[in-house]
């Protein structure tokens, strides 16, 4: 009546999946992708509040600007940038979840502005539009793994 | 035929008993970080808490006033010491620690990033690091 040998095939088939499943559970504790993608988006809302003083990269000026602003208003100036740039790199290192590589995209009309380097192996990725007077800035924040 | 099924049924009580073995180490892995752990003794998610009330603002809180929170944690049943380091996440910037009572005893901690609103406007994200000391 019943193909009981098949029967018992589909159980022991069914048992070595599930224990593959709890093992691969096990070992691999860290790899929340919802974890994961609170994390980069609470990186990205950190980045996009950070104002900082103006006069720490234009002695005697006066005020505070968001980083993003600073980022894309100091293009013309190449040391004014490199510096904003190196601040934008310090701050993505602090902030970035460990066992991942970061990159910062900021565009704004034309212009693009990239921290970090980008890759092939990106992870997750998170994408604002920020609405301004002059436009629409949009700030591409991605993790890759190492 | 019949030494067929029983080789079947030892595969299938094998397999049985390595299930039960990996979800009992499941089960122990996360049950026993709370085993070791005073059921009176306030963990150090329920102190998160008491810092919650100082930096809700987001204005960079008061050392003092961070001071007399530590002060009032360490008073609670079971708790030895407590520390709270403030560290910027930018370089160059100055990081705090403040401690209250005695390092000794099983140590738990855990790490918020907040952003703070500076004295002359600035906001920058800051790295809370609340470390608690209990009995065991």
């Amino acid at each position: 009546m019943y193909d009981r040998r098949g029967i018992a095939n589909i159980t022991d088939a069914l048992l070595f999946i599930i224990i593959i499943t709890v093992v691969a559970s096990l070992l691999i504790p860290f790899g929340n992708d919802a974890e994961v993608h609170e994390d980069i988006e609470e990186v990205h809302d950190l980045l996009l509040a950070t104002e900082l003083k103006i006069d720490r990269f234009i002695p005697g000026s006066y005020g505070t600007m968001s980083l993003y602003k600073l980022l894309i208003l100091s293009h013309s100036d190449d040391e004014i940038h490199g510096a904003v740039k190196a601040m934008c790199e310090d701050l993505l290192d602090s902030l970035t979840p460990k066992g991942y590589h970061v990159s910062w995209t900021v565009e704004s009309g034309e212009e693009q502005h990239l921290i970090g380097v980008e890759t092939d192996n990106v992870h997750i990725t998170s994408v604002r539009d920020i609405s301004d007077d002059g436009g629409i800035i949009t700030s591409k924040l991605t993790l890759s793994l190492l | 035929m019949m030494e067929g099924n029983a080789a079947e049924a030892g595969f299938m009580s094998a397999m049985l008993a390595v299930l039960v073995v990996c979800m009992g180490s499941m089960f122990l892995i996360q049950a026993i970080p709370d085993a070791n752990l005073s059921e009176d003794s306030p963990d150090v998610e329920d102190l998160w808490a008491l810092v919650d009330a100082a930096v809700v603002s987001g204005e960079r809180p008061d050392i003092k006033e961070l001071s007399m929170i530590l002060e009032a944690m360490v008073d609670q049943k079971g708790v030895n010491g407590v520390s709270l380091e403030l560290r910027p996440a930018l370089p160059l910037m100055e990081r705090k620690t403040i401690n209250a009572g005695m390092m000794e005893g099983l140590r738990d901690s855990s790490v918020r990033t907040i952003l703070f609103a500076e004295e002359g406007g600035e906001r920058i994200p800051y790295f809370l690091t609340l470390a608690v000391w209990i009995d065991v």
